[in-house]
């Protein structure tokens, strides 16, 4: 019994390989479609995992130690002790500053750090040459020593042995820094760390009055950190300190990590969905030349199950391959991303077995399991009519696939479909993303269904109307549109969605890049400083113009001020139902300005700005940036109070405004009226109005001789700014490319599909009178009009996708750009289609007599 | 209207791989206007490369072929086109309607081909004369096939032609619809006068028409 049932199965299983090799090359498409969305699903997954494990593995080291505390100024002596008692404590300090090559020709934005003995709490610091920190930064022939970030050493043009200046002194570079535990994802913009000692930063003379240093204090402790928390703040409730427990930034970087990969993953999972409209289509090609031998080997006997399983195992084998292929492709390809992204990621290279197996068996065996069950989601349907054909069809010449699926097997494609789901929502890392996602993929799927009523009913209407009377090229196309198996679905599906991502990174990328562009301007400042001290202001202005008279210098006071009360009530007892919120306002130093000669584009969204002061007595007006507004549920009529120095600013807010995302250059949380901050302002930030080539020997001039002001050069900025872009860019056009690649596989084999139809109805037309070019003409208008509402519809739904991205997360316009995103749908789409229409236009040789042969 | 057709000394040979093949050998025959004529014969005697080349879709190595006072040999492809735009009507064994249009865009597309005014008022006449009032707007994949062969012979019909060619018109259909297309085919042939050519393997329906001639090894006998 079981020898039969073995055998039995034995035969199946070489049947349907046999079967399945007799017509391969009808399943190209279903191969290429899934490995298409496949590779993106594993890519992305592969690659959200090693994020995922270099980022969140220990958040620890990332943070520096299990609570950091932020400060201005050293910790009073009786803070430590207090630390000191529950733990280990490291001080790292850091500050901003300008470095040059020892010919004092590149200047470039740098973290200075000095970290104690202790440092690090947690994780490795990894030098090269492998040598203690101390050593390599020790003084040697009169030289000290300074470790730095191996790019910051590759900008300068210097190596290690070779001379920097920082500030009033000249070190030697002693080492490179290989991977630092808490290195900052943000260093890329804000300044490469620089490690030297205590006394050396004595000896560059950075830290003068006024000379703005950041303390970081990194906790190690046993206890529970909430306890912990509670304790400090008890003892120390008057805290100014930004503190943050590694849990907290842990949990904040997995929430933004997962919303980052859920996106990606699920652009991967719109592209798996096109290439499942190709299976579809293809397997449907596939079944339709099987339906003979199904029929013939239910007439030899053969019982339904085994005949089930067949076409099932063959349907099991396709996904397979397809998901093990596009699988080892996208880990492959997610390799070649990280190794280009300057292994910023350096934890994957501490690779255990389990890590392993996370990073690269994992993805592979979900892309294996969601080729698998893709396969079977969009070709159950085709099956199950195949399998409905009655074989009673080979008596009469030919056999037909049902025109329904029976009950049973509809139910099994909804079971499936659910599981897909489930599935899909289990495995995204956003199950609230993927939720959303899949609630606004039903909502478009209807909204695109009612389209389609809409268009087909629209077309049979303006068909019916006289329209196309006397012209058979518009009832023809106009009928193409609304007739049974209309490819207009399919079309907009597989072309549409892919189009619709192709205009939305348009969208996204020209925006960048016009913001990018718009700060290059004559108007545009050619250099901004950052860090001048109030006595600084005169020597600066006349040096700065005595180098380029054409120079305009624009300064303003830059006010840090902590919230101390929001309409009279202490911030502690505002937020004293949400402890992180309450330290992080406490802690938070708001940026202060005037209003007058600020050089940013303050755009106003509420409230009106103020023509007068506020009267004598009352508190000084100001204007708030939204995000924090909204953030502490302040609007236009509340009164905060803020605390700088020692001292308290009452203001009102007048208004509210919004700053111009990438445009803006000190980014200022609030501006008050002139002279409200007059006794409290300790340091200036500025602009200056020049050429290039001028802002270049500004720079230079102000290292040498104010060399504590920090100085950021437009072009630079443009650079790293454009680099980072371009990287970004190519990304997007990569994926945007390999979704777009598999609609055209989808579209082809919609096309070749219409293709026989073209060619059939083109020599019946010619029988019935129509000349050659009438009918070339009326395949033109049937693809021009596909074309155009594939571009209608993509450039509607891209524009709706990106416009609100644009404005919320980059803060810019990109209204006035849609012409951009019809203008590349439109090109893409007529490419795609055109592309399509030209071997059947080539292979229209109009053999009429065909049609009389066959009968 | 009608139309007389006239083959003399038709030759016709197709080239295969193994050499060529002739398919109509000095072939010949009269259809008087207005008058019907059936082609029988065995499968591969050639009944529709002589369709074929009534219909100008294929060329005679030698010979020649009037209709009413139309030579067909001296007309290029366009004006083949036009001519048959303007006066043959084609029923075909397999109907070949296009399944994107509905009957009545279906019936109304040689008016449209021809650029005729009113084709939807005259498409919507002829299928009420054939009894399809009821299925305009449906297409040929949600009709019968007697229906479909009711709405070929009405498309066939719509423009008037001098010549209507039929090719197996009943050979898709069961004994009892053919029987009835075969009367509505008649019926509308001769209220339109138009001279009618069939072929067919059917004796029932060969007996209906005036002229019959049978065809052997391409040759034409008289019956």
């Amino acid at each position: 019994m079981r020898s039969d049932m073995f055998t039995r199965l034995s035969w199946m299983c070489r049947f349907a390989v046999t079967d399945l090799r007799s017509r391969l090359s009808v399943l190209k498409v279903f191969l290429a479609c899934l490995i298409l969305g496949v590779t993106l699903v594993a890519a992305t997954a592969s690659l959200y995992r090693v994020v995922e494990q270099s980022l969140l593995a220990d958040t620890r080291a990332l943070l520096g130690g299990d609570v950091e505390l932020d400060a201005s100024q050293p910790l009073p002596d009786e803070v430590l002790e207090w630390i000191r008692t529950t733990g280990t404590v490291s001080l790292v300090r850091e500050l901003d500053t300008m470095v040059s090559d020892q010919a004092g020709d590149n200047f470039l934005r740098a973290a200075i750090l000095t970290p104690d003995a202790a440092y690090p709490l947690y994780g490795e610091l990894r030098l090269s040459p492998d040598q203690p920190l101390a050593e390599l930064t020790a003084q040697k022939n009169d030289l000290w020593g300074a470790v730095i970030d191996p790019v910051l050493a590759e900008r300068l043009g210097q190596n290690v042995g070779d001379e920097i200046q920082i500030g009033a002194a000249t070190f030697r570079i002693g080492g490179l820094i290989q991977a630092q535990p808490d290195r900052s994802l943000n260093a890329n913009w804000r300044g490469l760390p620089i490690m030297i000692s205590d006394e050396a930063l004595q000896a560059a003379q950075l830290i003068g009055p006024g000379a703005r240093v950041d303390y970081e204090y990194r906790v190690k402790t046993d206890r529970d950190l909430d306890l912990w928390l509670d304790e400090f703040e008890q003892a120390f409730p008057e805290t100014q300190w930004d503190t943050t427990t590694f849990a907290e930034r842990s949990e904040r970087l997995a929430e933004r990590l997962d919303q980052i990969a859920t996106a990606l993953i699920l652009i991967a999972f719109t592209t798996l969905f096109i290439g499942g409209l190709g299976v579809a289509n293809s397997i449907h090609a596939y079944l339709d030349e099987k339906l003979g031998t199904i029929a013939t080997l239910q007439t030899l006997g053969l019982r339904r199950r085994p005949l089930v399983g067949i076409y099932l195992l063959q349907i099991g084998i396709l996904g397979s391959i397809a998901g093990l292929v596009g699988g080892a492709l996208g880990v492959g390809l997610s390799t070649v991303a990280l190794s280009l992204a300057d292994n910023t990621f350096a934890a994957t290279e501490s690779s255990g077995a389990g890590q392993w197996i996370s990073v690269w068996i994992l993805p592979l065996l979900l892309s294996w399991l969601f080729a698998v069950l893709t396969a079977y989601v969009f070709a159950l349907p085709a099956l199950a009519k195949a399998l409905a054909a009655s074989p009673a069809g080979l008596f009469r010449g030919k056999v037909q696939a049902a025109s329904h699926e029976p009950r049973s097997w509809r139910l099994a494609s909804y079971g499936l479909l659910a599981v897909y789901i489930a599935t899909l929502l289990i495995w995204l890392p956003s199950s609230l993303l993927g939720f959303l996602f899949l609630l606004a993929l039903v909502v478009l799927w209807g909204l695109l269904e009612t389209l389609i009523k809409g268009l087909q009913y629209s077309a049979r209407a303006l068909e019916n109307s006289g329209f196309a009377d006397r012209n058979f090229a518009r009832r023809l196309a106009l009928a193409n549109l609304h007739r049974p198996d209309s490819p207009l679905r399919a079309t907009l599906l597989s072309l549409g969605t892919a189009l619709t991502l192709v205009v939305a990174c348009t969208l996204l990328v020209s925006t960048l890049l016009r913001a990018l562009e718009s700060t290059i301007p004559a108007e545009a400042p050619a250099l901004i400083l950052y860090e001048v001290l109030p006595d600084q202001i005169e020597p600066l202005q006349t040096g700065l113009q005595s180098l380029d008279p054409d120079a305009e210098t624009e300064l303003l006071p830059l006010v840090r001020g902590r919230l101390n009360a929001i309409n009279q009530e202490p911030i502690a007892e505002v937020l004293a139902d949400n402890s992180q919120a309450r330290r992080e306002a406490m802690g938070d130093e708001y940026k202060l300005s005037y209003l007058s000669g600020n050089p940013e584009d303050l755009e106003l969204i509420a409230g009106e700005w103020w023509t007068a002061p506020a009267p004598e007595g009352r508190p000084a007006f100001m204007a708030m940036e939204d995000r924090e507004a909204n953030q502490l549920g302040l609007t236009v009529g509340d009164q905060v109070e803020f605390q700088v120095e020692g001292q308290t600013v009452p203001a009102e807010i007048k208004a509210l405004y919004r700053q111009k995302g990438l445009q803006t250059r000190f980014w200022f949380e609030g501006v008050l009226q002139d002279g409200a901050l007059d006794e409290l302002i300790g340091r200036y930030v500025g602009v200056v109005y020049q050429s290039d080539p001028g802002a270049k020997a500004s720079q230079q001039w102000l290292a040498r001789n104010i060399p504590n002001v920090i100085t950021l050069r437009t072009a630079d900025w443009l650079e790293t700014a454009g680099d980072l872009l371009g990287k970004a860019t190519a990304g997007l056009a990569a994926v945007a490319l390999v979704s777009l690649t598999a609609s055209l596989l989808v579209l082809s084999s919609v096309v070749s599909v219409s293709r026989r139809r073209q060619l059939y109805e083109a020599n019946l037309l010619h029988i019935l009178g129509a000349r050659h070019r009438a009918i070339r003409l009326a395949m033109l208008l049937e693809t021009g009009l596909l074309t155009f509402i594939a571009t209608l519809f993509a450039t509607a739904l891209g524009a709706l996708i990106a416009l609100p991205l644009a404005a919320t997360l980059l803060k810019l316009p990109a209204g006035d750009l849609w012409w951009l995103g019809a203008l590349v749908a439109a090109a893409v789409s007529s490419l795609a289609m055109l592309g399509g229409l030209i071997p059947t236009l080539q292979a229209l040789r109009l053999n009429q007599a065909m049609l009389l042969r066959e009968g | 209207m009608s139309t007389s057709v006239q083959m003399s000394g038709i030759h016709l040979t197709y080239p295969t791989e193994s050499g060529s093949v002739a398919v109509l050998n000095d072939a010949s025959l009269t259809v008087p206007p207005g008058e019907s004529l059936a082609i029988t014969g065995p499968s591969g005697s050639g009944k529709t490369s002589l369709l074929l080349l009534l219909s100008g879709l294929e060329r005679p190595d030698q010979g020649e072929i009037l209709v009413g006072s139309q030579k067909l040999s001296d007309m290029d492809s366009n004006a083949l086109a036009d001519w048959r735009s303007a006066h043959l009507g084609i029923i075909f064994q397999s109907f070949h309607l296009l399944p994107g249009l509905s009957a009545l865009g279906n019936v109304s597309l040689p008016l449209e081909i021809a650029g005729q005014a009113n084709a939807r008022e005259r498409a919507l006449a002829m299928l009420e004369a054939v009894g399809l009032s009821h299925r305009l707007q449906h297409y040929p994949s949600q009709m019968s096939g007697g229906e479909q062969q009711r709405v070929a012979i009405a498309r066939a019909l719509v423009h008037q032609p001098s010549l209507l060619l039929g090719d197996e018109p009943t050979g898709n259909l069961d004994q009892q619809t053919g029987e009835k297309v075969l009367s509505l085919l008649f019926d509308l042939h001769k209220q339109s006068k138009s001279t009618l050519v069939l072929v067919t393997h059917d004796e029932r329906v060969a007996e209906r028409c005036q002229h019959r001639v049978r065809m052997d090894a391409g040759r034409l006998h008289a019956l």
